[in-house]
C-alpha cells in the first residue's frame, strides 16, 4: 500500500527561512552592499524564530513532523533551534562591526555562515541519521571554508587543518552511522531506538562497533579530548567572528545531534556512556589543565570550549529527561556568555590574533562598559553565581551525578575549581590600575557590538536570577524522552 | 526577613552609584542598608515561645528551588549579629578608610557580602544555601583584593577564594545528596528518618564538614585566613572574625541536628577543633603583626565554636551559642582596636610599638576590656563562656579538658602579648605622633567592648539571648547556667590552672619563643598550598608544550589511534560474529586489485600529480565494482564525483608546493605502521561482520512502488526525487556550497605571483601610504 507522500511545509518553514537567506546572499551579493544582506539575514533568521515558536506544541499535542518523520519539529528542536538561532544572530551582529576589519566584508560571508546555519537546523530538526548527517556535513564544510575566508596565512592553515582533520573525523562518523544501520536495518532514530531492544550477538557487536564509532565522530566536531586539538588552532586562527560563529553555534548544533542520537536512538544501547564518560574525564583535564598557562586571551578561551564540552557531555550521561533539560539550558546560557565573551575580543583587538591576557590590564579605566561585562561572562564561565553559568553547570552535575557517575562528578567539580584560576586572572587584571599604554584597537566599540555583548550580559545576569525564564521551557521530560519519537 | 536579605543587594546598587558623589559619607548609606536586619529584633526577643516564621518567594519551582527564609531562633540570632556588626563595621570605615579610597566600590562590595550572609542564615532552601555561601565566598575574595596593587593582597585573595571555593562545591555535593536522600531541598522539611537511612548519608556528612571546615578555617585549611588580612581592618572585624567565618560553625550547628545521630559527625569535628583551637592559639603567639595574631586567634576560636558544637548535645550548643556572641564582641572590638593603632602609627608590628597607652587612652581600655574576655578573666562574657567549655569537656572526658587547658592557657599568653603594645617605654615609628582616634573609630569598638563586659557582669543579658536559639537548636531543658561564680568547680580548679600556665609561658616568653622557633614544621599547610598549585602549573606547562600546535600529522596519529582505541573497546566489550563468507564472485577480484593498487600506489607515488591519479584509481574501482554489481547509474554518478574531485584537485595543486616528504622518526613511521595495520584489520573485520541481510531487503519495495506511486520507471530517479526528495535537497544545499568553494578557489590570486601577508598591518599601512604619496 502506498502512502501520499508526506510532505508538510510548517514544520520546514524555520530552515527554509534561513536557507532563503543564504540563497539570496549568493544571488543577491553581486548587487547589494553586505551590511544590506547581513540586515536581511538578520531579518531571516528572527522570522525562522517566530516559525519555531509557533511549531511549540502544548501538552497533549503530536509534534509536527514531515517526510515520513525524517524531519521532526518537536519540542526538542525548537528549543535547540533557537539557542542556534540566538548564536548565530550574535555573530552577525558582530560581524557587522568587525568583518570590516578582519577583511571579511564580502557577501560570500554571510552565505556561507546562512548556509552552516541551515545544516545546524537540519541537524536540530533531524528525524534519522541521514538528515543529521547532511546536516552535519553542510554545517562542517560551510565552516571550513568560513575558517578559510579571511584572506591570511594564519586562517588558510587554520581552514586548512579544520579541512583535513574534519574529514577524518566524518569519514568516522558515516563509518559508524552505516555500522549502526547494518545492525538495526533502521536510519530512522526511532526505528533504531525500537531495534536495539532485541539484538542478536552479532547485530549487538555492530551496534556497539557503530556506536563507538559514531562516539569518535561527534567527539571530533564537539571537540572531546583527544579529539580535540583542532580547537584550539582553529578558532585562535579564524577570524575571531567565526571562531565566535563556530565555537557558540557549531557546537551548539554538534551537541543537538549527540542529543538525538545518544540519548534518543541510541539511548538504551550499550557501552558508549563508559566510552563516552572516559573522553569526557580526558577533556576536562586536558581542557582545564591548558587553559590555565595560555598568554593569549583568544587561545584560554579556546581551551575554555574544550573545557565547557567537557561541562556539557556530562549532561549527555545523565538520563533522558533531566540531562537534555540540563543541556538545553547549559547550551544556551553557554552560547550567551561565550558570544559575549569573543564579541569583546573582536571589538578591541588588534589583529585578528587577538590579545594577550596581559593586555587587558586595566581595561576598566578604558572601556568600563566592556569590562565589567567580561569580568561578567568569565564569571559566569567559571560558573559563579549569580550568573547563570552556575546553573548549568549545576544542572549538568546533577544529571550526571544522579545517573550514578560519581567519580566524574568529583573530577568535574575538582576541574571546576581549577578554572577559577584562569577565568579569574584576567577578571582581575581588568581592574588592575593602568599603567601600561593601551594596546587595543581604540575604535572597537560599535554599536551592534555593544548591543551584542548587552543582551548576552543581560541574558546571563537575568537566567542566573531566574533561571525558570528559559528552564521553565526545558523542564518537562516528556520533551527530551521522546527525542526519537515515538 | 526577605527585605533583610534583599535590601543590602539594592543598597548595594545605591552605594555604587553614590560612592563617586558623596566620599566617605557613602558608609552611612551602607550602615542603613542593615536597618532591616536590626528590625528583626523583635522578632528575635519573641523568639523560643513563638513559631518560626517562614516566607517563600517562587524562584524555580521546576527545580523545587525556592527563596524560603526561615525565621528560627539561631537565625535571627545571627542576622541580628550581622546587622550590628555590619553597622558597626560601615560606620567605622567611615572614618577609617583613607581619601583615596573608591568608596563606591567598597561599600557595594561590603553590602553585597552583607546581603549574601543574611542570605545564608536565614534561608531554608538547601540550593539557594549553597548560592548564598559560593557569594559570601565572591564577595570576600573582592574584599581581600580590594587593594589588589599589592600582589600580597592578590596572592590572599586568590587562595581564599581557592580554598573556600573548593568548599562552597563540596557543600553543592553535600545539598544535592542531602536533598536525594531527604526528599525535600527544603531544610525544615527534610525526612530526617529517610536521610539516615539512606546511602548517601556518609557521603554528605563528609562533604559538609570539608565545606564546613574550609570556611571556618579549620585545620589543615586555615591557611586562607592569616593572609586574607590583607583586607582593610573593617572587612577583617566583620567578614573574618564575626561572621563570615563563623558560616562553617553555623553550618555545623544546624546540620548537627541531621547529622548528629552519627558517630562521625562528633568523633571528626571535636577532635578537628580541638587541635585547631591549640594549633591556632600556638601560631598566635608566634605573631608579630597585631593582625595576623588576631587572625590566628580567630582560628583557634573557631576551632573551640567547632568543637562545642561538634558534640551535637544540647550543652554544646549552649555554651557554643554563648561563646558564639562572646567572640563576636570582643574580637571585632579588638580588630577596630587594631584598626586604630595602624591608623595612628601606621604598623601593626608589635615589636616596633608600645606605650601607647597614654597616646591613645580610650583605645586602651576597650582593647584592655575585650582583650580580657578574650583572655577568659572575670568579670567579663569571655570568662563565663570558658568555664561552659571547661564544663562541657570535663564531660567528655579528662583528655578532652587538658587539651581544653592547654589552647586557653596559649590563647591567655597571647591576649597579654597583644596588650604589650600599650604598656612599656612609648615606642612607635618614626614621624608617627599616636593620639586619641576620632570618634567615629572608638565609639563602634567602645560599643562592642562595652557589650563585653555586659555579657560578664549581667550574664543575664547573655543568657537571653541565647536562649531565643533553643528552640532552633534544641536545648530547651538546658540552661541557666550563666553566672560569674558558680562556687568551687573543677571547671573553676581547670580556669585557675589556666591562669598559671598561661603566667608561666608570660613569664618565660623568651624561652617560648626558643621553642617556637626550634618546633617550627618544615610542612605546613601553606607549603602544601603551594606545592599543589606548583604541581598544577608544572602539570599545565607541559601538557601544553607536548600538546598545543601539535602538526597536523601528530594530530591526526592522535585522532587515528583515539578512534582506533574506541573501535578496539566495541569489540572488546562486544564480540564481532562472523556469519560464513560463501564464495565471492571472481568478477570482483581484479577490482579488488584496482582500489588495493589505487591505496598503495598514493603511498609510493613521489609527485603530486601521480598521487592524485593513483587516487582515482580508487574511485574508478569503486565505479568498476558498482558496475560489477550491476548498478550502472551509481558507477556513472560515481564516475562523475571522480572526474570532478580530480579536477578539484589539480585546480588546488596550482597553489601548492612540491610533495615533501615530513621527516619521521623510527618510532613514528612504527606507529603509523600499527595504527593503520590496525584500522586496516579493524575496518575489514567489521565489514566481514556486517555480511549478511540484517532486515527484509528494501529494493522490492522500491521496485513495486516507484512505477505505482511515483508513476517513474527510472526506479532510481524516482527515488531522489520522491522517496528520498528531502535529502535530495540536502544534497543540493552541499553542491551549491561545493560550487562556492570552487569558485574561491578559482579566484584566488594568480599563480607564481606572491599575494601580500595579510596580518602584515605594517606592510599595508606602508603600501597605503605609498600610493597617497604624490
Amino acid at each position: 500500500m502506498l502512502t501520499p507522500p508526506d510532505v508538510a511545509l510548517a514544520p520546514l518553514l524555520p530552515i527554509l527561512l534561513v536557507l532563503a537567506g543564504a540563497v539570496s546572499s549568493t544571488v543577491l551579493g553581486f548587487h547589494l552592499p553586505r551590511r544590506t544582506l547581513t540586515a536581511i539575514n538578520l531579518v531571516l533568521l528572527l522570522l525562522s524564530a517566530a516559525a519555531m515558536a509557533l511549531l511549540w506544541s502544548g501538552p497533549g499535542e503530536l509534534p509536527a513532523t514531515a517526510f515520513g518523520g525524517s524531519l521532526r519539529a518537536d519540542n526538542a528542536a525548537v528549543l535547540l533551534g533557537l539557542t542556534i538561532v540566538a548564536g548565530s544572530m550574535m555573530a552577525l551582529l558582530v560581524s557587522l562591526d568587525t568583518a570590516y576589519r578582519a577583511r571579511l566584508s564580502f557577501p560570500e560571508f554571510d552565505a556561507m555562515l546562512m548556509y552552516a546555519v541551515t545544516g545546524t537546523l537540519l541537524i536540530a530538526f533531524s528525524g534519522d541519521l541521514i538528515v543529521m548527517l547532511i546536516g552535519l556535513e553542510v554545517m562542517s564544510l560551510a565552516s571550513y571554508v568560513l575558517a578559510t575566508l579571511q584572506d591570511s596565512r594564519r586562517a588558510e592553515e587554520s581552514g586548512l587543518k579544520y579541512f583535513l582533520l574534519g574529514s577524518v573525523g566524518s569519514a568516522v562518523l558515516i563509518y559508524g552511522l552505516a555500522l549502526v544501520y547494518g545492525a538495526t536495518g533502521s536510519l530512522s532514530y526511532g526505528g533504531i531506538a525500537a531495534a536495539t531492544a532485541g539484538l542478536t550477538p552479532g547485530n549487538l557487536g555492530l551496534l556497539v562497533g557503530g556506536a563507538l564509532l559514531l562516539l569518535a565522530g561527534f567527539g571530533f566536531k564537539v571537540a572531546l579530548a583527544p579529539f580535540h586539538q583542532w580547537t584550539p588552532d582553529v578558532y585562535s586562527g579564524a577570524p575571531t567572528t567565526v571562531s565566535l560563529f563556530l565555537s557558540t553555534v557549531v557546537k551548539v548544533a554538534a551537541f543537538a545531534g549527540m542529543l538525538r542520537v545518544f540519548g534518543g536512538a541510541l539511548q538504551n544501547a550499550p557501552f558508549w556512556a563508559s566510552a563516552l564518560q572516559l573522553l569526557i574525564a580526558a577533556t576536562l583535564i586536558v581542557g582545564n589543565a591548558a587553559s590555565l598557562f595560555q598568554t593569549n586571551f583568544k587561545r584560554m578561551l579556546a581551551y575554555s570550549a574544550v573545557a565547557h564540552t567537557g561541562f556539557l557531555a556530562m549532561a549527555l550521561l545523565g538520563t533522558p529527561g533531566l540531562g537534555g533539560a540540563a543541556l538545553g539550558y547549559y547550551l544556551l546560557v553557554y552560547t550567551l556568555m561565550t558570544g559575549a565573551a569573543l564579541a569583546i575580543v573582536a571589538a578591541l583587538q588588534r589583529t585578528e590574533a587577538g590579545m594577550n591576557i596581559s593586555d587587558l590590564r586595566g581595561l576598566y579605566h578604558r572601556h568600563p562598559g566592556y569590562a565589567v561585562a567580561l569580568a561578567a561572562c568569565l564569571a559566569s564561565l567559571a560558573g559563579l553565581p549569580p550568573f547563570a553559568g552556575f546553573f548549568g553547570k549545576y544542572l549538568a552535575f546533577q544529571a550526571a551525578f544522579q545517573n550514578g557517575y560519581v567519580w566524574l562528578s568529583i573530577l568535574a567539580v575538582l576541574a571546576s575549581v581549577a578554572a577559577l584560576v584562569y577565568y579569574l586572572r584576567p577578571a582581575m587584571l581588568l581592574f588592575m590600575p593602568d599603567r601600561t599604554p593601551a594596546r587595543e584597537y581604540p575604535h572597537g566599540q560599535r554599536p551592534a557590538t555593544n548591543l551584542t555583548v548587552a543582551l548576552g550580559v543581560a541574558a546571563i545576569t537575568v537566567l542566573g536570577l531566574l533561571p525558570n525564564l528559559w528552564y521553565g521551557w526545558l523542564a518537562d521530560p516528556a520533551i527530551w524522552e521522546l527525542l526519537a519519537g515515538r | 526577613m526577605t527585605l533583610a536579605v534583599f535590601f543590602p543587594f539594592l543598597m548595594a546598587a545605591l552605594a555604587a552609584w553614590l560612592g563617586p558623589r558623596l566620599g566617605r559619607r557613602t558608609g552611612y548609606v551602607a550602615a542603613a542598608a542593615f536597618l532591616p536586619a536590626l528590625l528583626l529584633i523583635p522578632d528575635l526577643l519573641r523568639m523560643p515561645g513563638a513559631t518560626p516564621a517562614l516566607e517563600v518567594t517562587r524562584w524555580v519551582p521546576t527545580l523545587d528551588l525556592d527563596l524560603a527564609f526561615r525565621g528560627d531562633g539561631f537565625s535571627l540570632l545571627f542576622a541580628v549579629l550581622i546587622g550590628v556588626i555590619g553597622t558597626l563595621a560601615s560606620l567605622y570605615s567611615v572614618a577609617y578608610l583613607s581619601d583615596r579610597e573608591r568608596f563606591g566600590r567598597f561599600y557595594s562590595y561590603l553590602l553585597l557580602f552583607g546581603g549574601s550572609m543574611l542570605g545564608l542564615v536565614l534561608t531554608d532552601n538547601l540550593v539557594a544555601l549553597f548560592g548564598f555561601w559560593e557569594m559570601t565566598s565572591v564577595t570576600s575574595f573582592l574584599l581581600i583584593g580590594l587593594w589588589h596593587t599589592r600582589s600580597a593582597a592578590r596572592d590572599g585573595a586568590v587562595k581564599a577564594f581557592l580554598v573556600s571555593a573548593l568548599g562552597g562545591l563540596a557543600l553543592l555535593a553535600a545539598v544535592a545528596l542531602i536533598a536525594l536522600g531527604g526528599g525535600s531541598t527544603s531544610l525544615s522539611a527534610l525526612d530526617v528518618a529517610a536521610l539516615r537511612e539512606s546511602a548517601y548519608f556518609a557521603p554528605a556528612l563528609l562533604l559538609t564538614l570539608l565545606a564546613a571546615f574550609t570556611k571556618s578555617a579549620q585545620l589543615p585549611f586555615h591557611l586562607w585566613l592569616p593572609t586574607a588580612m590583607e583586607a582593610p581592618t573593617p572587612v577583617s572585624a566583620f567578614l573574618h572574625s564575626a561572621t563570615m567565618v563563623k558560616a562553617g560553625v553555623v553550618l555545623v550547628a544546624k546540620f548537627g541536628l541531621l547529622f548528629g545521630s552519627s558517630a562521625l559527625w562528633s568523633g571528626i569535628i571535636v577532635p578537628v577543633g580541638l587541635a585547631t583551637l591549640v594549633w591556632g592559639s600556638w601560631l598566635a603567639l608566634r605573631q608579630t603583626d597585631l593582625k595576623a595574631l588576631l587572625a590566628y586567634s580567630t582560628v583557634s576560636q573557631l576551632g573551640l565554636l567547632m568543637s562545642l558544637y561538634g558534640l551535637a548535645d544540647a550543652e554544646g550548643r549552649f555554651a557554643a551559642t554563648v561563646h558564639l556572641l562572646n567572640h563576636a564582641a570582643f574580637k571585632a572590638a579588638l580588630f577596630f582596636v587594631v584598626g586604630i593603632i595602624d591608623h595612628e602609627t601606621g604598623t601593626r608590628e608589635i615589636p616596633l610599638l608600645g606605650g601607647l597607652r597614654r597616646a591613645l587612652p580610650v583605645t586602651f581600655a576597650v582593647a584592655l576590656l575585650a582583650s580580657l574576655s578574650m583572655a577568659g578573666l572575670p568579670p567579663l562574657g569571655g570568662f563565663i563562656s570558658k568555664e561552659l567549655f571547661y564544663e562541657t569537656m570535663l564531660h567528655q572526658g579528662p583528655l578532652f579538658l587538658a587539651v581544653a587547658v592547654a589552647g586557653s592557657a596559649l590563647t591567655f599568653a597571647y591576649s597579654f602579648r597583644l596588650m604589650r603594645v600599650f604598656w612599656g617605654s612609648p615606642r612607635a615609628p618614626a614621624g608617627a605622633t599616636p593620639h586619641e582616634a576620632p570618634l567615629g573609630l572608638t565609639v563602634p569598638a567602645a560599643g562592642l567592648a562595652l557589650t563585653a563586659l555586659a555579657f560578664g557582669l549581667l550574664p543575664g543579658t547573655a543568657e537571653t539571648l541565647t536562649r531565643t536559639a533553643s528552640a532552633a537548636l534544641n536545648f530547651a531543658d538546658y540552661g541557666g547556667y550563666l553566672k560569674l561564680w558558680h562556687g568551687v568547680t573543677p571547671a573553676l580548679l581547670a580556669t585557675v590552672l589556666t591562669w598559671l600556665i598561661g603566667a608561666a609561658l608570660v613569664w618565660r616568653a623568651a624561652t617560648v619563643e626558643a621553642l617556637g622557633r626550634r618546633l617550627t614544621p618544615r610542612v605546613n599547610a601553606n607549603t602544601v598550598y603551594y606545592a599543589l598549585t606548583q604541581t598544577v602549573n608544572v602539570f599545565s606547562s607541559w601538557l601544553i608544550a607536548r600538546t598545543q600546535g601539535l602538526p597536523l600529522p601528530d594530530q591526526l596519529r592522535i585522532m587515528l589511534a583515539a578512534a582506533a582505541l574506541m573501535a578496539g573497546y566495541a569489540v572488546w566489550r562486544a564480540p564481532q560474529v562472523f556469519p560464513p563468507i560463501g564464495t565471492p564472485p571472481l568478477g570482483v577480484l581484479p577490482v579488488a586489485a584496482l582500489l588495493v593498487a589505487g591505496a598503495v600506489g598514493v603511498l609510493l607515488s613521489r609527485g603530486r600529480l601521480t598521487a592524485v591519479i593513483v587516487t582515482g584509481l580508487t574511485g574508478f574501482g569503486s565505479a568498476a565494482a558498482f558496475l560489477a554489481f550491476r548498478a550502472p547509474d551509481l558507477a556513472l554518478t560515481q564516475l562523475l564525483v571522480e572526474a570532478v574531485t580530480v579536477i578539484l584537485f589539480l585546480l588546488a595543486f596550482r597553489y601548492l608546493p612540491g610533495v615533501r616528504d615530513l621527516p619521521r622518526t623510527r618510532g613514528r613511521y612504527a606507529f603509523d605502521v600499527l595504527v593503520a595495520g590496525l584500522a586496516g584489520v579493524g575496518a575489514t573485520l567489521l565489514v566481514l561482520a556486517s555480511l549478511r541481510f540484517q532486515a527484509p531487503p528494501i529494493s522490492p519495495y522500491y521496485l513495486e512502488y516507484s512505477y505505482k506511486g511515483g508513476g517513474g520507471k527510472n526506479v532510481v530517479n524516482v527515488i531522489l526525487v520522491d522517496f528520498r526528495g528531502f535529502d535530495t535537497l540536502g544534497e543540493v544545499l552541499v553542491v551549491g556550497m561545493v560550487a562556492l568553494a570552487v569558485l574561491s578557489l578559482v579566484r584566488l590570486g594568480k599563480p607564481g605571483r606572491p599575494r601580500r601577508a595579510p596580518d602584515d598591518a605594517a606592510e599595508l599601512a606602508a603600501d597605503l601610504a605609498a600610493r597617497r604619496r604624490p
